[in-house]
This record gives structure tokens, sequence and C-alpha cells, in this order.
């Protein structure tokens, strides 16, 4: 997968207006001070550094050489001061230069943005070069290949090599080793606390593309470049905030894939396991940096001996001996004894447990915009109402109605587009996994195949914190419980490799994320004996197949003893559950014994607001969520049958529901007793249906959903409440358990 | 035995302010930090399959919030709803968050200030609340006032086993 050249450029884009928000007003600042020496705070400093470092290496990276090149001044001239200085004082000259700059720099990104190159813009540089050139600074416009500028193709001709060459030797020399472990300790980087906090950020980011990267070297080779940018940039931001360690080990990797890039070719299966740890460990210096700590590189000398080891040999060609890997991996259990599952336990250690979609979040300036706008015109149709109300005589109701109708409408606009400003794509969620199946493949010696499918299908970004977790149970459940040996899948003449398969697809209001491998499957005879054993199933009480898959989700069946028992699944299953169902979503689970097991998920694509149709049971008022409900009926006694000891059903169209007073269900009085003094609603979740009699249906109405979770916990068959216009709280109803209590009651 | 509170902040340690009501005939305190609001009983919304000391949820400003019944929760006789009833919003600091609840108040009588030392501890058996939700007993003039740990009363941990047992009692009801 090649990423296309418009997309880099956006990116790389987007990514520079955000910098530039920041500073923008920092800059007006500098030049607000005139003649006066200019004083920069160590944040504003910071800030200022990242943002030259992006547009120097950016374009390079891309191939706008005039844009690296005023940039390239801007590094020079930033390096008079130093991140670890309260503050930074530029004389009114290199303040000038420093405002011109970015002001050219600003010029350029927009022609680049809507033209894709470069303007030529001669005059403008040539007074810049001259000012630079006045102060002591080296001014130099890289001859470029095609003259036209634009993306380059990244190929490892020699020229390429050579730039990015340059761009390693401007860099300061990283931190010599003897005084390197002093530094982190001596002078802690005295950056303001959200410099950390973007640091770690942009951080995060960088680690997390660069394992996959990693992961997809192999099958794409050009992936090296991303590589050698992610690292360069990580180098750059490290040693910006002083963090001489992380910027040391980041520099030695960079090395190292230069060197592979100069001999065009790529990093063999050992250096891209010794690439994966150095990730893991840059993100232990991060995750300790956020805590407030030191980012010290855990062992950090053994680090910088084994990947000068990696640089001295030759890492492509002969790779050194497995052994070297294994035995310099103390800390990570690198086992050569057989695998086994307690391993693969240990495996899923260096997965990060959740899907970390960060504090932040980008927002496209465009909704933001477009907030500001609704904003805006919520207050002039507040006015025009607030007006309407106090001159109350005069006005005629359809003037009322309108201004009404005006508010109404803004809000939910406003509200439609809060909601997707929350959604994120599924690819943060999926990010983990890739990883996840490797390190599992490697313990347990099963080779799989993981195809992901839909990861930018979009939703909220709860939804993607919460479901990371899950997902990661199902899938090392999978490759755990699932997926046979090599030898046994030989033996059942099925591919010796595994596949796991996670599709992700939006189905009307719902995401569905479904998981399925093409493992041994389900064994129902064992899922009953546990049942049996557990009591949750009585003796000799005939099980649907659906109630029976079911089990494996009872929390009696997430014992490790059940999970070998029971052919497999189960670690955990019950919590996946809890997981889902706090979205207010569900899991279904779908089995071929022998063949494949299919977990899905479905999970509503917003959480906040719900369409819902409001019911009355007596003197109570429920919310039903619109999507639950097949129909509503008014039948006729006729159509009421009894059953001995089972409660009643109903034929509606020659199918046979089961019938029940949701009074009952909820211990409610007042309500009415016969079919035909009321209405029916028919629920369905998936198969299962019911049909609930109420007294009457009230109307349609989208509602706010408020959990009840933190103060209640989890009540069946309530998935939240809502404040209606009333002023008084009604319950919104939790389709599936309302089943699972009249199933209950019907057993 | 007495009870520590580790999570008072040390202001409240030193001025002792509680919020004295009324329930069945018997004086309580809150600790006066641990209130966020006084307010007038108002119709609430009954919440099925939920321990039966939870009266239903309330809506304050927009927010939905549990209200208990310290009646049923604490097993004293019942009292009727007066003009005079009301619901205290107590708010307390928990692992997952701030959680507030309201609970019903027969009357709410006056802010003391407590003396410290003059707080005792809550005798081991013979008093009319079990020990657990009580941090302490003063006594002023010629009245006892329990003094609550609001904690205690809004700890929620037990609910889900009550959730549970209802599960358990659904089965076999049939």
């Amino acid at each position: 997968m090649k990423v296309p050249a418009s997309e880099l450029i956006r990116a790389f884009v987007s990514e520079y207006r955000q910098l530039v928000g920041e500073t923008r007003a920092m800059l007006d600042g500098v030049m607000q001070s005139g003649d006066a020496p200019c004083r920069l705070d160590a944040g504003a400093f910071s800030l200022l550094g990242r943002l030259a470092h992006t547009l120097r290496d950016n374009g390079l990276f891309l191939g706008f050489p005039r844009l690296a090149a005023i940039a390239r001044v801007l590094v020079d001239l930033l390096r008079v001061g130093d991140a670890a200085k309260t503050e930074t004082v530029l004389t009114p000259a290199q303040a000038q230069l420093l405002v011109k700059g970015c002001n050219l720099a600003d010029q350029i990104v927009e022609s680049v943005e809507t033209q894709q190159r470069e303007p030529s813009m001669e005059m403008e540089l040539a007074g810049f070069s001259q000012a630079a050139r006045a102060l002591g600074f080296s001014w130099e416009v890289e001859p470029f290949s095609r003259a036209s500028g634009g993306y380059r193709e990244a190929s490892p001709d020699m020229s390429d090599a050579e730039k990015v060459e340059r761009l390693l030797a401007e860099e300061p020399a990283p931190a010599s080793p003897e005084p390197a472990s002093s530094v982190e300790g001596a002078s802690p980087p005295s950056a303001a606390a959200d410099m950390t906090s973007i640091f770690a950020q942009d951080a995060e980011e960088i680690l997390d593309q660069a394992e996959q990267d990693l992961l997809h070297l192999e099958a794409e080779p050009a992936r090296l470049n991303n590589l050698l940018r992610q690292f360069h940039t990580l180098k750059g931001n490290s040693g910006l905030m002083g963090y001489s360690q992380m910027q040391t080990i980041s520099h030695r990797l960079e090395d190292v894939l230069h060197h592979a890039r100069d001999r065009q070719t790529s990093l063999g299966p050992d250096s891209v396991r010794l690439f994966l740890k150095a990730v893991d460990v840059l993100r232990r210096c991060v995750v300790s940096l956020r805590k407030g700590g030191d980012p010290a590189v855990p062992d950090y000398e053994g680090w910088l001996q084994r990947v000068d080891a990696w640089v001295g040999s030759s890492p492509v060609e002969t790779p050194p001996h497995p052994a070297v890997v294994e035995e310099t991996m103390p800390a990570q259990s690198v086992s050569a004894e057989p695998p086994s599952a307690a391993d693969t336990n240990k495996a899923a250690v260096l997965v990060k447990p959740a899907a970390q979609v960060g504090d932040g979040i980008r927002i496209n300036v465009e909704r933001l915009d477009q907030l500001n706008d609704l904003a805006s015109e919520l207050i002039a149709a507040t006015a025009v109402v607030m007006h309407l109300s106090e001159c109350r005589r005069g006005v005629d109701s359809e003037q009322y109605e309108r201004a009404c109708h005006q508010l109404d409408l803004i809000t939910s606009w406003l509200q439609k587009l809060s909601m997707s400003m929350r959604m994120v794509p599924m690819e943060l969620a999926f990010r983990r996994l890739h990883r996840l199946v490797r390190d599992l493949s490697e313990k347990t010696g099963k080779p799989i195949e993981l195809q992901l499918v839909g990861a930018e299908t979009e939703a909220d970004r709860r939804v993607i914190e919460l479901i990371g977790d899950p997902l990661i149970h199902l899938v090392r459940n999978a490759v755990d419980h699932g997926i046979e040996s090599p030898e046994e899948r030989r033996r059942l003449a099925k591919p010796e490799t595994g596949t796991i398969r996670i599709e992700a697809f939006q189905r009307s209001s719902e995401v569905w994320i479904v998981i399925s491998d093409d493992g041994r499957g389900l064994r129902r005879s064992k899922i009953i004996e546990q049942g049996r054993a557990r009591g949750l199933v009585k003796a000799n009480s005939p099980l649907r197949d659906e109630q029976i898959l079911d089990l494996i989700f009872e929390p009696g069946f997430s014992t490790a003893e059940a999970v070998t028992e029971v052919s497999g699944r189960g670690v955990g299953l019950d919590v996946v559950r809890k997981n889902v169902e706090r979205l207010r979503g569900r899991v279904e689970v779908q089995s071929v014994e022998g063949f494949s097991t299919t977990m899905t998920l479905r999970i509503p694509l917003t959480l906040s607001v719900i369409n819902s149709m409001m019911v009355r049971v007596g003197t109570e008022q429920f919310a039903l969520p619109v999507e639950t409900i097949r129909e509503l009926l008014r039948p006729s006694p006729a159509d009421v049958h009894r059953m001995a000891n089972r409660g009643s059903v109903i034929s509606v169209r020659g199918e046979t529901i089961p019938l029940f007073r949701l009074a009952d269900l909820f211990t409610i009085g007042g309500a009415v007793e016969r079919v035909d003094e009321g209405i029916i609603v028919v629920i369905e979740d998936g198969e299962r249906r019911a049909a609930l009699l109420v007294d009457e249906t009230i109307g349609q109405q989208r509602v706010v959903v408020k959990s009840l979770r933190e103060s209640l916990g989890r009540i069946t068959g309530v998935s939240g409440a809502s404040v209606l216009a009333d002023g008084r709280v009604r319950l919104i109803l939790d389709v599936p358990g309302v089943i699972r209590i009249a199933q209950e009651r019907a057993r | 035995m007495a009870i520590v509170e580790t999570n008072v902040p040390a202001s409240q340690k030193r001025t002792g302010k509680h919020l004295v009501f009324r329930l069945a005939g018997e004086e309580y305190g809150f600790p006066i930090l641990k209130i966020q609001e006084i307010v007038q009983w108002l119709e609430l919304t009954r919440v099925p399959r939920v321990p039966d000391f939870i009266l239903g949820v309330m809506n304050l400003r927009g927010k939905v919030v549990p209200v208990i019944d310290l009646h049923v929760r604490f097993g004293l006789p019942p009292a009727p709803v007066t003009p005079r009833t009301c619901v205290i919003v107590l708010q307390v600091q928990r692992e997952t968050g701030l959680l507030v609840s309201g609970v019903v108040a027969d009357d709410v009588m006056e802010v003391v200030d407590v003396p410290v030392e003059q707080i005792e501890s809550p005798p081991e058996f013979g008093a009319r609340v079990s020990t657990e939700f009580i941090a302490g007993i003063v006594q002023i003039e010629n009245r006892v006032i329990l003094l609550l740990n609001a904690e205690k009363v809004l700890d929620s941990r037990d609910w889900t086993f009550v959730e549970k047992v209802l599960e358990e009692k659904d089965q076999a009801h049939e």
C-alpha cells in the first residue's frame, strides 16, 4: 500500500496548522517586541523548535527545498537557546528573521496545500537569505531532481540517501555515552508540563506508526522511508525536550535504518524483532514520562551496546545469530522453550491493554468553524425566542412556532456536529492487533494470518476506547484456543496457516465488529456439561443452540480449567460481554463445530442520543429504542394462547411469540390485564423476540441517554435514563435485558 | 471501635460541622462538606429490579440522581411524606469519580458545630443503626446525634450482589 502524495501532504499541512495555531500568538508577541530584545519562555521555545524541525524534515521528505532551506535557518537560529533554559533571549534582528521565516513558511505551506507545490517567491526568498547570511546563518536551497517539486516517490537512489545523510550530519551530535546517564538525572527538563504531554502524545503516535511500519515492512519495503522519518522525528523531539537517552537510542536506530537504506535493502526478520523491542522500550520511557517520571531508557547501556553491535555487524545480509536477540532481552522473557498456553498470556503483556485514543483529539478546522457558526446562530435564534416571550402580547402563534422550529433545527444540527467530532476510525482499535497476533503466533508456534477489514469505519471515541480490550481478549482466545496447532490442522486437511478475520462496518445505526477464526469451533456437548456442573443449566431442560452458546459468556465459564475443557473459549468472555453492554451493545456467537467460531459485536453508533418510543404501563412510562421495535399490534384475544405452566404466546401472522405484561416483569401495579385493553409492542434482539403488553404508546421522541451505571450499577432490563420535557425522569429499556428477564420467567 | 475517616479534609476535622436531620423521630448528622444541597421532596421515578432502599431517581437540573430511603436501609419504621420531607443531596468521591446521590430526610434541623473531642465511637451493639454506617455519636445538651459515614451509606458495592439475588429469585419464582 503506497500512501498517495496528496495524503502525505495533507497530513503534513494538518500537522503544521496545529503547530502554527499554537505558535501564532507567540509570534505576534515577538513582533511587538520591536527594538527590544525578545524573550521566549521554555514552552514557547520548544514549540517553535518543533515547528522548525517539522518544517525542515517534511520539506526534505516531501521535496519542498525552499521550505526546508527556510526551516533550516530557523533551526539554526533557535540553536542559540536551549530547551533546558527557562528563558531564551533573541536579539531584535534574530526575532525579525524568525518572524519573517515563519511568515514565508506559512505562504509556502499555503501554496503547497492548494497546488501541491512550492511557489517560486524569488524576491522574498532573496530578502530572507540575505538577512540570514547577515546574521551568520548558512543559506542553501538544495537542488532538487525534479524541478516541479512535489512529492517524490521514495527511491533508493544515492542522492536521496545523501540528503538524509546531510540531514543527520546537521543534527547536534547525540549526547556522548559517558555523560548521558547523568544528564537525565541531574537536570530535569524544565519545559512546561503541557509540553511534556504534547511530546508524550506525539511520541506515542510516532511509536505506534513505527510499529505499524515495522509489521508491514516485509510486504512493503518502501515503508523503510516512513520508519526513517519516524525515528528521525522522535530523535528531534526528544533532543528538544532534553531527553538525551531517548534521543540517542532513536538516533542509533535511525542509523541502522539509514545503513539498510544505503545498501538498498530492507531489514531482516531479526532486525525487525529488535526494532519492535526497541519500540517497546521507548514506549516504556513515554509511559514513565506520563507518570511524571524520568524518561530514562531501562538498561540504557545494554541497549546502546546492542544497537551498536547491530550497526557494526551487517544487519541485513547476515543477521547475527538469533541467540543474540534472545539473550539480550532478559526483561521480556523470550524463551526458547516450546510454547505453552502460559506463554501466550505473557505475550499479551507487551501489548498495551487498551487502545489509547489519547486525551486530545484532532478536529478538522472546518468542523470547528461550523461549530462556531452554529453557536452564533443558536444565540441569534435564542434571542428571537426570548424577545417573543417578553412581548407575549401581539405575537401570533405562527411567529412563535417558527422561532421555536428554528431553535429546534439548530439544536439538532449542533448535536449532530458535536457527535461527528467524537467519531474516530476503528483503525485506532485495530492498531495493536497486528502486533498481538504476531507475538502470539510466535509464542504458540501457530502460523496465523490476520485479516483486518473496514479499519476506516468510524465510531464514537468512547466505543473505540472500550472496544480495545474485548478485541484483544477475543483475538487472544481465537489464537489460544480456536486455531489448532499446525500438525493438527494438517491432519484435519486444513491449511496450516490459521486465519483470523476481523471486519468492521456500519449497519443501520450500529457498528458491527465481526471476529471469526477457522479453528476448531465450540463443542456444544462440553459446554452443556460445564453448564450443568456449574448449575447454570437444569438437568434435562432442552436448550436451543443459541442458549447453549450463550453460556460461554457466563462468569462461571471464565476459569482456566473450563477454558481447556470446553474446547477453548472462555478467558474473560463475561468481561467482554460486560464491556460491550456498557456501550449498550451486545455480543452474539456462532460456531460450526470443527470449522469456525464467529463473534459479532453490535454497538450503537452513538451513545448519547437515541430515537425512542414512549410507552405507558400503569402510572409509569418507559422509553424503548425505536430500532428494537418490530411492530405494534392491537390483537384480538383469539390470537393469544395460554401454555400450560409456560405463560402465554401470541400468534402474529403464523409466528408464535412469547407474550408478557411489562407490568409483570417490572412489578408495576394498576396496569391493564387483558390484551384487548392495551397495545402490544413486539421487540426483538437478533433472533429473539418478545411481545410486551403495555397500556398505551405515547409517541416517538429523541432522548438523551444518561447512564445509571455509576450510581446504581448494572440493572437488567434498564440501559439508562433520560430527563424529558416535563422534567420527569424516564427509564430507557434495554431490550436484550428485558428479553432475558422474560425468558427466565418462561423457563 | 473507632472508625477512622481517612479522606476527610483537615479543615473538617477541626470544625466538625454537621447537618442534623430527623429520621423516624431520631436525629442524625452528615458532615457538611459531603453535602451538595438540600432539595424539596419531589416525585421520583421508580426503578425496577433494584434494592428496595432505592426509592427511585430524580431530576436534579438535568442530572439523573438516585434517591435512597434510609428508613429502609437502616431498618427503621417507615415515615409518611410530609411538607417537611426533603432530599439531602450528598457527594462522595469514588475511584470512578464523584458520586452524587440523594437521601430522604423527614425533616432537616440545623447545622451544628461538633467539637472533635466530643465525638464518641459508636457502641459495638445496641445502637438503633448498624455500626457500619456510623462514624460516631455526639451528645449535645439532651440530644443524642448519630453521625453518619456518607461513603458507607452511599456505598453501592454490595448492590450488584442484590441484583444477583433478584435474578436468582426470578428464576426460583417460576
